[in-house]
């Protein structure tokens, strides 16, 4: 054992730090520091940048645009890109559907497909989850039927972050009735959000904000090669991205940050001329989260050295459940340091900063939209139940 | 000790959920207030109409001169529904300060316009500096002549301040021969000379408001409590204040959990309803459990709200600590079980969460009331004498 990061880890981290620094636009830094959902614009600009350095898909395997760093290099670099309030990209196309593109498709999806997600140029988003399929995703309606060199496409997904801006979907749907669906009766398309018969309505969250919508999919037609890989491997594939999606939802980096300016935030709040962080009970909350985050971040560090081992898919299971429970006692810590200010929203209408209600400092924006979402982390990318069924099964071999 | 409601109370709670019921509609409601900076004139004359605003108004001055466990009865119902009425800010602690002030002619127009639904109030503690702190502030009153005073000073976070016709605003009251300043209560038309109002939503979607008072001119009769007395009322006010919130927030937390056992009774996930699921059985018990611990904490606090201040403060904070922590499990595992529609704002049951978070951080919030409570139990004094 080596519990130690290198001479050489620490130079690249120093190296990283100095370009990635430089790099964020300031006006960007402040609104991811917000953590409002991110602009299109601003997800396009940051990939841009990573891009043009070569950075900006560095798990990816070198072959296909990857940086060739080792687990630990790319977990500096994500702390680094957190640190400086550098936007999170968006996670569609980097982090699901390219996987999912290396991995099953075919050269030709590769050679069209990876080098526009890499550079920005291509939004994705996520058609799995369904009214009626949510936990139970193998129940999916939608379906595709061949007619001649066309698929047609109907049905309904819901929840999809980012439908409204992203280029194209990649969804999931019932390919053959005929078979039960986690044997070859799913498949996954890859088709352009402009295509005649998708309407996308949007869905506002309880932080008032706007990144999931319901996609209605009315007789779309789309080309015979639009299917991933190979028909029927729909549910493998799916399966293959949940424990992707699990790893990176461990959120680290970001809690990381969140934590540094929560203590910034409750040093400057007051109580009757005592600073905030100096009460006891803040003290002992906030010292709580930090050794729970430094639980989490060595559990993280083991998992990148034994990514794949036999309890791989259970711990990440871990991960996910303890990631997005810090995440939302973070933020809920963060508006309960603001004391009655907490009440009020704060959202994007008030952002300028020196005029907010309640007198407030400009730090509180974002604050409570954000924690309300949060109430999300541990709903999605396989709601927190279902990733305990998934440790009680593959850890103890038991079933419900 | 009796715990069942009385004929009276029940005749009461049944009129509020016909009330909620029959007239109140929790989406039509949001909508509204996101056009409108007002609760609903209509229903708010039906709370006039059926008595509500007589209740806590003392018979002296025409009212019902009800107990605290009458209005609980009230919030409850009103929080189970989530109706955004400016109940709290003006049948409560509006009536409460102004009976307790000097029956002035003044006062008693205000009192009537208060009970037939004429005049919304609100009360404005709050500063940049105080954090649930009475006398941590600075707005000032200065009396200027033989009867004016002159107010000074910005309130913050003013719940339903945004339609309120009148302000009970606490200052420090400087008298002319200096000596000591104290806090004492006044009442501000909203329409005063030199009164500023910033109105802004909250989360659960009703609307406080920024106010400032720049050299607001009022008669000598604005003083509605004077600072020999104006803490211990307005501390009283408070305590009582707190447990309706309690109360609202209690029924707040059975009407999320109520609709949460229903979701998972109807939804089906792998074949099977997932009420059926045992982990999920189990969660729905341990809200259950947290919400019923919630009532006899409410209970608890109701039967000290007569108790020496120190004792009240005590038992009171105690209530709201066991409130606060309950509101957040269950509001916030009323989403979880949900999945992705509790993130969805058309949908009701986030908004019991963010009603609940609101409650949680109105005149108090947990760490003040844990404060509160350390400060009021002499805990190693206690051990000592053992
Ligand atoms: C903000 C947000 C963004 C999202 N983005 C996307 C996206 O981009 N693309 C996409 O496809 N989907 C997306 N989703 C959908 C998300 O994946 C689903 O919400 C999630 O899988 C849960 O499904 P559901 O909402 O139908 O809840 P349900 O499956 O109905 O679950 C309701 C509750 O029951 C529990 N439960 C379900 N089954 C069991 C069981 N067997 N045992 C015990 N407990 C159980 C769940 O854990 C949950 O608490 C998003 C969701 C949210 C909230």
């Amino acid at each position: 054992m080596d519990l130690k990061f290198s001479k050489e880890d620490e130079a690249f981290r120093m190296m990283v730090r100095e370009f990635v620094r430089a790099a964020v636009p300031s006006d960007m830094a402040l609104r991811t520091r917000q953590g409002f959902h991110s602009t299109k614009e601003d997800l396009q600009t940051w990939n841009r940048i990573l891009f043009e350095k070569g950075w900006a898909a560095p798990h990816w395997p070198k072959e296909y645009g990857g940086t060739g760093w080792t687990p630990l290099q790319i977990y500096i670099f994500e702390e680094e890109c957190a640190a400086a309030d550098a936007p999170f990209l968006s996670y569609f196309g980097l982090r699901l559907l390219g996987p999912l593109i290396y991995t099953f498709g075919s050269d030709e999806q590769k050679a069209a497909l990876l080098p526009p997600i890499l550079s920005g140029e291509t939004f994705w988003c996520q058609g799995f989850s369904e009214p009626s399929a949510g936990s139970d995703l193998a129940s999916v309606k939608t379906t595709a039927v061949r007619d001649g060199n066309e698929w047609v496409i109907n049905g309904q997904k819901i929840w999809t972050t980012e439908a409204h801006y992203a280029d194209r979907m990649f969804c999931l749907a019932r390919t053959d009735p005929t078979v039960p669906p986690q044997k070859g009766g799913l498949s996954i398309f890859l088709f352009d959000m402009n295509a005649p018969g998708i309407s996308v309505r949007p869905i506002i969250t309880i932080d008032e904000g706007h990144s999931v919508n319901e996609v209605f999919l009315d007789n779309v037609r789309i080309p015979a090669d639009a299917v991933l890989g190979r028909v029927g491997d729909g549910w493998t594939q799916a399966k293959f991205l949940l424990s992707h999606e699990r790893v990176s939802n461990a959120q680290v980096p970001r809690s990381k940050r969140d934590l540094e300016l929560l203590k910034q935030i409750a040093a400057q709040e007051r109580a009757g001329g005592q600073r905030i962080i100096d009460l006891p009970e803040v003290r002992q909350r906030i010292a709580e989260l930090e050794i729970d985050l430094y639980g989490l971040e060595w559990s993280v560090l083991r998992e990148l050295f034994n990514g794949h081992g036999a309890k791989s898919q259970p711990i990440a299971s871990g991960l996910k459940i303890l990631g997005s429970e810090i995440q939302q006692r973070l933020s809920t810590l963060l508006t309960d340091v603001l004391g009655p200010k907490g009440i009020v929203l704060y959202d994007e209408k008030e952002g300028s900063g020196d005029d907010l209600p309640g007198n407030a400092p400009s730090y509180v924006v974002g604050s409570t939209a954000r924690q309300l979402f949060l109430r999300a982390a541990s709903i999605y990318a396989g709601a927190n139940e279902i990733q305990r069924t998934i440790i009680a099964k593959q850890v103890f071999n038991l079933s419900s | 000790m009796k715990f069942s409601l009385t004929d009276e109370q029940s005749l009461l709670r049944d009129s509020v959920r016909r009330f909620v019921s029959e007239e109140h509609d929790l989406n039509r409601q949001q909508e509204a207030l996101r056009r409108d900076a007002r609760f609903s004139d209509a229903h708010w004359n039906m709370f006039a109409e059926l008595g509500w605003l007589y209740l806590m108004v003392p018979e002296s001055a025409g009212g019902l001169g009800g107990s605290a466990e009458d209005a609980t009865v009230i919030a409850e119902e009103l929080g189970r529904g989530l109706v955004g009425a400016p109940f709290l800010s003006t049948a409560i602690l509006g009536a409460a300060l102004l009976g307790a002030g000097e029956p002035t002619p003044q006062r008693n127009e205000l009192l009537s316009g208060l009970m037939e639904g004429r005049c919304r109030l609100a009360l404005a503690l709050e500063e940049s500096a105080s954090r649930y702190e009475v006398d941590a502030i600075s707005t000032a009153a200065q009396a200027s002549g033989d009867d004016e005073i002159v107010l000074n000073g910005q309130k913050v976070l003013v719940q339903d301040g945004a339609d309120a016709d009148a302000f009970i605003v606490s200052a420090i009251a400087s008298s002319r021969g200096g000596g000591i300043s104290h806090l004492a209560l006044y009442v501000v038309p909203s329409s005063a000379a030199g009164v500023e109002i910033r109105r802004y939503r909250t989360i659960d979607g009703r609307w406080a408001a920024d106010v400032s008072l720049n050299n607001v001119h009022l008669p000598s009769s604005a003083l509605l409590i004077p600072s020999n007395r104006a803490r211990e009322v307005l501390e009283r006010a408070l305590d009582h204040a707190r447990i309706i919130l309690a109360s609202e927030a209690l029924g707040a937390m059975e009407g999320a959990l109520a609709m949460t056992a229903d979701y998972l009774k109807g939804r089906t996930q792998f074949g099977r309803a997932l009420a059926s699921y045992q982990s999920l059985q189990h969660r729905l018990s341990d809200m259950f459990v947290k919400v019923e611990n919630a009532r006899s904490m409410l209970y608890r606090g109701l039967s000290m709200l007569d108790a020496e201040p120190d004792q009240r403060a005590a038992a009171v904070s105690a209530t709201m600590v066991t409130i606060n922590q309950a509101a957040e499990f269950v509001g916030s595992q009323a989403i979880q079980l949900h999945g992705g529609m509790g993130m969805a704002e058309e949908y009701p049951i986030g908004h019991f969460y963010k009603r609940l978070r609101v409650i949680g951080k109105s005149y108090g919030d947990l760490s003040w009331h844990m404060n509160r409570y350390t400060q009021m139990t002499p805990m190693v004094e206690m051990q000592g004498a053992a």
